[in-house]
């Protein structure tokens, strides 16, 4: 279950969770690379939510996700315990997807590759839409309207669309985004602001 | 009515705050219900497409984690254990392996290292192509005719001479010499 994981919620972490934490990874430097199974089993969940919501393609999610832990792995040499290592984690996660998309510009748009997988076009188990079992108009309307929240989140910027969807989905704090995209908190907030005034744009009709 | 209606930055900003906290509630939008139906209407749409998103995760089975944890875990074994071979490797054994293990990196470094070699040989012109290049200038260096140059250039003219004169008459100086230092 994902809420049960350590770290949900930023704003109460788990007692101890920085202490054990440490320890463990104390012991990946010594030389035992089996303990970072720790960090994958913890915060698989949590990275490849944030890389799906920014991706929105299940199997790109699932390879960027295996990136991110085996940079973070090759890197705990070099993580000094400064932040917590989610909120690390979290900001390899955000600069993996930010280079995914510079490498390439993707084949399929974001919101095409939700529509597809509203018609169960994806690889992976279909989503679990909070629409099932309503009326087809209904789910129609929904998956209408998931495509167009899906273009207007492609219009943003990399950085600012990572932003938007920590504060948004992921319900981050401001502190935590801040420490996760390496920007002051005043920047933070006017990179909302201007995603949201973006997306007030493209969902014009829908309001 | 209380005031006027909510501008399009107003109900952008009620849906997604860039603020923390719950921001008031104008009392305009509380009382008006086109202001909350256009509110209402962007946070369906937000709150289907988060939940949409949640939803995909949620419903990924067991085996698709178990899958993505061992093949990570894989990677970071067998990244782990060329990271303990190359320390256990010393240097030089490490470089000529590096090496035989990229064919195109020896060959591009071998036709590098012949290019550089021709290079400086065809600059050079050879060893037995002429003058060295400080001779050529001091024998091209205009001894006459040197009306049109500064007076820096003309001193140097005389003193290319006196050394050329000084040069040409060593054997007289010689004969100067007491007979033991011939």
């Amino acid at each position: 279950m994902v809420n049960d994981l350590p770290g949900d919620h930023p704003g109460a972490p788990e007692p101890g969770l920085r202490e054990r934490e440490g320890e463990i990874l104390g012991r990946i430097r010594a030389g035992e690379p089996e303990a970072f199974e720790y960090f994958v089993r913890t915060y698989q969940r949590k990275v490849f939510r944030l890389v799906y919501t920014l991706v929105r393609n299940a199997g790109e999610a699932d390879a960027l996700t295996q990136d991110v832990f085996v940079k973070a792995w090759r890197a705990v040499p070099d993580f000094k315990g400064e932040a917590a290592f989610e909120t690390w984690l979290n900001r390899i996660a955000v600069n993996a997807v930010r280079d995914s998309a510079r490498r390439r510009k993707p084949v399929v748009s974001f919101a095409d590759l939700a529509a597809a997988e509203d018609a169960g076009g994806n690889e992976l188990p279909r989503a679990a839409d909070p629409t099932d079992g309503t009326s087809p108009e209904r789910d129609a309307l929904s998956g209408q309207i998931r495509k167009r929240i899906g273009q207007a989140l492609e219009a943003l910027s990399p950085r600012q669309r990572a932003i938007f969807v920590m504060k948004h989905y992921e319900e981050r704090s401001i502190a935590e985004i801040g420490a996760a995209t390496g920007l002051d908190d005043g920047t933070v907030k006017s990179h909302l602001f201007r995603a949201a005034r973006k997306l007030r744009q493209k969902l014009e009709d829908l309001r | 009515m209380s005031g006027r209606h909510l501008t399009e930055d107003e109900v952008v900003n009620r849906v997604f705050p860039s603020e923390e906290g719950p921001a008031p509630i104008p009392i305009h939008q509380a009382v008006c219900p086109e202001c909350q139906a256009r509110v209402a209407k962007l946070r369906e749409a937000f709150l289907l497409d988060r939940g949409a998103v949640t939803g995909v995760v949620e419903s990924l089975p067991g085996d698709f984690w178990t899958a993505q944890r061992r093949a990570v875990m894989r990677r970071v074994s067998e990244l782990a254990a060329v990271e303990a071979e190359e320390k256990a490797t010393p240097f030089p054994a490490r470089f000529t392996r590096s090496i035989l293990h990229r064919p195109a990196l020896a060959f591009g470094s071998l036709a590098a290292a012949i290019a550089l070699v021709a290079g400086l040989t065809v600059l050079r012109g050879g060893p037995e192509a002429g003058p060295a290049p400080g001779a050529a200038i001091v024998t091209a260096a205009p001894v006459n005719g040197s009306a049109g140059l500064s007076a820096s250039d003309r001193a140097d003219d005389e003193l290319l001479r006196s050394v050329d004169s000084v040069l040409s008459s060593e054997a007289s100086h010689e004969a100067l010499l007491p007979e033991a230092m011939r």
